[in-house]
């Protein structure tokens, strides 16, 4: 599956990347803020973008109510990697069509694990 | 000091300069109009005096001529004319006498009449009578004029009385004014303004409009409101600031603090998983305890965060009812692996009640998996841990978790909700937790307007308990529904 990751600190930027590779098998391009992400996401087409809350130019929740506006972007489904983690967060990435919520710290694993699970979700819905 | 005390008094001392300058008015004009009155009562005594004195003289006028008739009358013989004659001159007589006692001290008139007197004593002829008669009539004229004059000045003294009354009627209705609208101005004006501003203030709008005071007991009042209005504003800005600066600082050691240990817990996590490259087992069983720690520190960090939020009243509570059996299941269930662990049994006691709360069942849940975690690690095992419900007809709801532990301290269990000091008296236990739970708990619980609290015994065991207000029965029927 490909899979856009836009986070900007580094380093989680390249662990999420190498649990997503390595240990769920995903093709994943990485950008380092919003405005990135949302360029990448009109070139190239992706099954899934994984958005962290707060970054450079664009934070995620933004980012996420500008990829929704736009025809190019607006089906791909999106989840959120963030370390926000009060209930009101949670209900506002909802809101702006995330179709998940992940809170810092992650395990690799269970990143992997949520990630699929979001995966069988769409397989599952296109299947249907 | 002076000047306030200045100001304080300026009411009270323009009042009564204002009175007194009313009294002095009042005072003079009084003198005047009762020196008029004075020379009314005067003046009309006369005029009846005037009055009296004229009749009687007419009455001597009259009885001259009857007299005058009378002695030359040939019709009357001469017996009645003596005896009328006589009765004329007594009554002449005593006529004079009694306008002699009228005129009293004025001596010129007093003369004039005895002249007249005498010229009547001395008249013996209808001739000689006549000319009395032109006396009396010539002092019956003067009299009338002096009456006229008498009348002129009761005339006058009226006039001026009634000028004076009306003067008098004219300051009280200028005082009248002149008081109300002081009062107005200085007193009913100001307060009304002050206690629509307190109205506002009352509301919570702290920044009133600035005006100017009047130097006086009044304004004073007002100016030291809103001085204390401004000191109050004051604070309160600075309190919203010191709001701002506590969401940012949470928002920023929040993102801080998680963000490092994202890169650590996940790096570990991803060696752990062997997808990278075969992980030896020395290298394994080290990065198991550095991962077993980098979550330690990350509970302890939520913990720390948790803590300041709740305390901040940055985590707002979403209140629902929910039935609170539903949450003990829940606690129970999620607890199940710890139950098996350490073989402890856990009982919902029988007395306990079924009732719904109006909370945040997020946050109960945590404060119940919190005291009953606690009670499972504190107790021997094979033990029992009991959790109770009760309800009280105010809507208090009651839940107790108690275990059969070591039981804590006296002196030792007014500290256990402060902050990191439970872990220190628990430590003969080996203790995993980050000494916030209970601390976590406390917050939680007075956030709901409730209360926290225990009761131990050395050897015998502990009760955590836990009340919330808010509470309601479920009727047998919808339970069973």
């Amino acid at each position: 599956m490909k899979i856009l990751l836009a986070e900007d600190d580094p380093s989680i930027q390249l662990v999420a990347k190498l649990s997503l590779q390595k240990i769920g098998g995903h093709d994943v391009t990485t950008a380092s803020d919003g405005q990135e992400a949302i360029d990448k996401a009109m070139v190239t087409k992706f099954d899934l973008i994984i958005l962290d809350g707060m970054m450079p130019v664009m934070d995620g929740f933004q980012t996420c109510q500008e990829l929704k506006l736009r025809e190019e972007t607006k089906d791909i489904p999106i989840i959120f990697l963030t370390a926000k983690n009060q209930q009101s967060d949670i209900d506002e990435g909802y809101r702006l069509g995330g179709i998940g919520y992940i809170v810092k710290p992650f395990d690799a694993r269970e990143l992997c694990e949520e990630v699929n699970k979001f995966f069988g979700k769409i397989l599952w819905k296109q299947q249907a | 000091m002076e000047t306030a005390s200045l100001r304080r008094n300026k009411l009270q001392r323009q009042l009564k300069r204002l009175l007194l300058v009313l009294f002095v008015i009042t005072s003079i004009n009084g003198v005047f109009l009762w020196k008029t009155l004075d020379q009314l009562f005067s003046s009309y005594q006369l005029a009846t005096k005037s009055q009296h004195l004229t009749t009687l003289v007419g009455d001597i006028e009259l009885l001259l001529y009857e007299e005058s008739i009378f002695r030359e009358d040939p019709e009357i013989d001469e017996d009645s004319r003596g005896h009328r004659l006589a009765e004329f001159r007594r009554n002449i007589k005593n006529n004079f006498k009694e306008v002699l006692k009228i005129v009293g001290a004025d001596k010129k008139r007093t003369n004039r009449l005895k002249d007249i007197q005498n010229s009547w004593i001395q008249a013996k002829t209808m001739h000689a009578n006549r000319q009395v008669l032109i006396l009396v009539n010539s002092f019956m004229k003067d009299e009338y004029e002096i009456l006229r004059e008498i009348d002129d000045g009761v005339h006058k003294s009226t006039n001026a009385a009634l000028a004076f009354i009306a003067i008098y009627i004219g300051i009280f209705s200028i005082a009248l004014v002149t008081l109300s609208q002081y009062f107005k101005r200085r007193v009913f004006q100001p307060l009304s303004r002050l206690s629509d501003d307190m109205v506002e203030f009352q509301a919570g709008s702290f920044q009133l409009t600035a005006r100017t005071f009047n130097q006086d007991e009044i304004g004073h009042l007002e100016s030291k409101f809103y001085e204390m209005a401004e000191r109050v504003a004051y604070t309160v800005e600075e309190l919203k600031e010191l709001d701002r600066v506590k969401t940012d600082f949470l928002s920023l050691a929040s993102h801080e603090l998680r963000t490092p240990m994202t890169s650590v817990k996940g790096s570990l996590s991803l060696i752990l998983s062997g997808n990278l490259s075969e992980v030896t087992p020395d290298v394994k069983e080290l990065l198991l305890i550095s991962e077993k720690e980098t979550d330690r520190l990350i509970r302890l960090i939520n913990d720390i965060l948790d803590l300041t939020k709740i305390e901040a009243h940055k985590m707002p509570l979403v209140k629902n009812w929910f039935p609170l059996t539903d949450v003990i299941e829940t606690v129970i269930e999620s607890l199940q692996g710890l139950f098996k662990a350490t073989g402890v049994k856990v009982n919902i006691e029988a007395s306990a009640v079924n009732c719904e709360i109006l909370a945040d069942k997020d946050r109960v849940q945590q404060v119940l998996t919190n005291l009953l975690s606690n009670a499972i690690k504190f107790s021997p095992k094979g033990t029992d841990v009991n959790v109770g419900v009760d309800f009280n007809p105010k809507g208090l709801v009651t839940v107790s978790v108690r275990d059969k532990g070591p039981g804590i301290k006296e002196e030792d269990q007014d500290h256990m909700f402060e902050k990191f000091r439970s872990k220190d008296l628990g430590k003969s236990k080996i203790m995993k937790g980050t000494g916030l739970g209970l601390p976590i708990c406390k917050a939680l619980i007075e956030e709901h307007e409730g209360t926290i609290g225990l009761e131990s015994e050395v050897g015998v065991g502990s009760t955590f308990f836990f009340t919330l207000p808010n509470g309601k029965m479920i009727s047998r029927k919808s339970k069973a529904a």
